[in-house]
């Protein structure tokens, strides 16, 4: 396979797992967009050297981590409004799940950096606690109790609008 | 089932609830944790389909793209076409022209030049857009910055940044000679209209609406035709304080 073709497959396999990462880190489309371009314009230039399959989602995770931080360094990132972001129309879900969808990312978006992270490596990226534990360079462990808080803390803020929403009925 | 494994067995449900063992282990503890795992179960399918973000559009061609912009940014110029051969060597005559007629930039230039170029090398990413940034958009953060254009001006990159202390929109245009990044500061400065260079890269500052706006890119014409464009945008806005270029 010559390298563009090597890209091209790259791009299929990742991308999309790649921009949704990037986009709950830091929740404005366009910013995940250019986070994503660039973490892919710096696979391109290293092409040569993403020979090893396994390494190769560790690698843009990297990337994407890096850049968002070095972002973030130099100024404070608007974030859109949760509700304006579209739900996926390939998941074929009905109005209530759809409303159930708006709900869970408006509660994702309110959760700490440090569980929403871990999170979306596992749900998203398809991440084992040890995958997580190497990326974020910290225990396995302490992935657990992380991935473990995050989940509580997001049925804790979708509590009240289940308790409205039965209220209502 | 025991408190211990009870507990155990909702903090692996909790942290790792697509982990397989978990189903043989609900079954063996019995009780309740054949229903926490099927509650989990759900909600973790909501809470996949809530993370799938769509993906933008365009945004996977533009990815790939990447090797066929990069390969031809890395071209020696001789290479992209006929057309361009002809342009270069107009350019080179405009260029040697220049060259000997040009001044050395003001101090304020200078500096207005090298941190704009500085903030660009951390945006690199922003070159390679290529989608229109919806005008309403832009003339918000334009508006934010103190500057009315009379008509919308094509802009394929745009972003508030803040640079030297100022809340800058930092934009990118498209031309048929390569991308034009602009910068436009909301402070005048009218020392600092001028033109610089470094490398092969030029930039060239003007003071427009009541700021000023600052464009490099490494073709000069790209950057005459974005001015133009700018100037005629701006133009009747009662604005424009200078006209030196």
């Amino acid at each position: 396979m010559d390298p563009q073709e090597s890209f091209e497959e790259l791009v299929k396999t990742y991308s999309t797992e790649i921009y949704r990462y990037a986009y709950w880190l830091c929740r404005d489309e366009a910013v995940a967009s250019d986070l994503v371009q660039e973490t892919f314009l710096r696979a391109w230039r290293s092409i040569a050297q993403l020979r090893e399959v396994a390494a190769v989602k560790a690698w843009l995770i990297t990337i994407v981590r890096r850049e968002h931080a070095r972002l973030f360094e130099r100024k404070r990132l608007p974030t859109e409004d949760i509700d304006e972001v579209p739900v996926e129309d390939e998941l074929n879900l009905s109005a209530d799940a759809q409303m159930d969808v708006h709900l869970v990312r408006a509660a994702m978006a309110e959760l700490p950096e440090k569980y929403r992270e871990p999170l979306v490596m596992q749900v998203v990226m398809g991440m084992s606690c040890k995958e997580i534990a190497q990326s974020l360079e910290i225990s396995e462990s302490a992935v657990m109790t992380q991935l473990f808080r995050a989940r509580q803390k997001l049925r804790e803020l979708l509590e009240p609008s289940e308790t409205i929403a039965e209220g209502q009925r | 089932m025991s408190d211990i494994d009870a507990r155990s067995f909702r903090l692996r449900l909790g942290a790792d609830p697509g982990d397989p063992a978990l189903k043989r282990e609900a079954m063996a503890l019995g009780g309740g944790a054949q229903d926490q795992l099927r509650q989990a179960q759900a909600f973790e399918q909501a809470l996949s389909a809530a993370l799938a973000v769509p993906l933008p559009d365009q945004l996977q061609q533009r990815l790939a793209a990447i090797p066929a912009a990069q390969q031809s940014k890395g071209r020696p110029w001789f290479t992209r076409g006929p057309w361009l051969a002809v342009a270069a060597s107009l350019l080179l005559l405009v260029g040697v022209a220049s060259l000997t007629l040009q001044q050395e930039p003001s101090p304020a230039t200078k500096r207005l030049g090298t941190i704009s170029m500085a903030h660009l090398s951390h945006e690199p990413f922003a070159l390679l857009r290529t989608s229109e940034v919806a005008a309403e958009t832009i003339d918000s953060m334009l508006a934010d910055a103190g500057l009315r254009l009379q008509r919308p001006v094509p802009v394929n990159y745009a972003s508030r940044c803040p640079v030297d202390g100022q809340k800058t929109v930092h934009m990118v245009i498209q031309q048929p000679g390569g991308p034009v990044s602009l910068i436009y500061f909301p402070e005048a400065n009218l020392q600092a209209v001028g033109e610089f260079s470094r490398g092969k890269t030029f930039g060239k500052t003007i003071a427009l609406g009541p700021g000023m706006l600052v464009m490099i890119a490494e073709d000069q014409q790209s950057i005459a035709a974005v001015e133009t464009l700018w100037r005629e945008a701006a133009a009747g806005s009662g604005q424009q304080i200078a006209s030196i270029w």
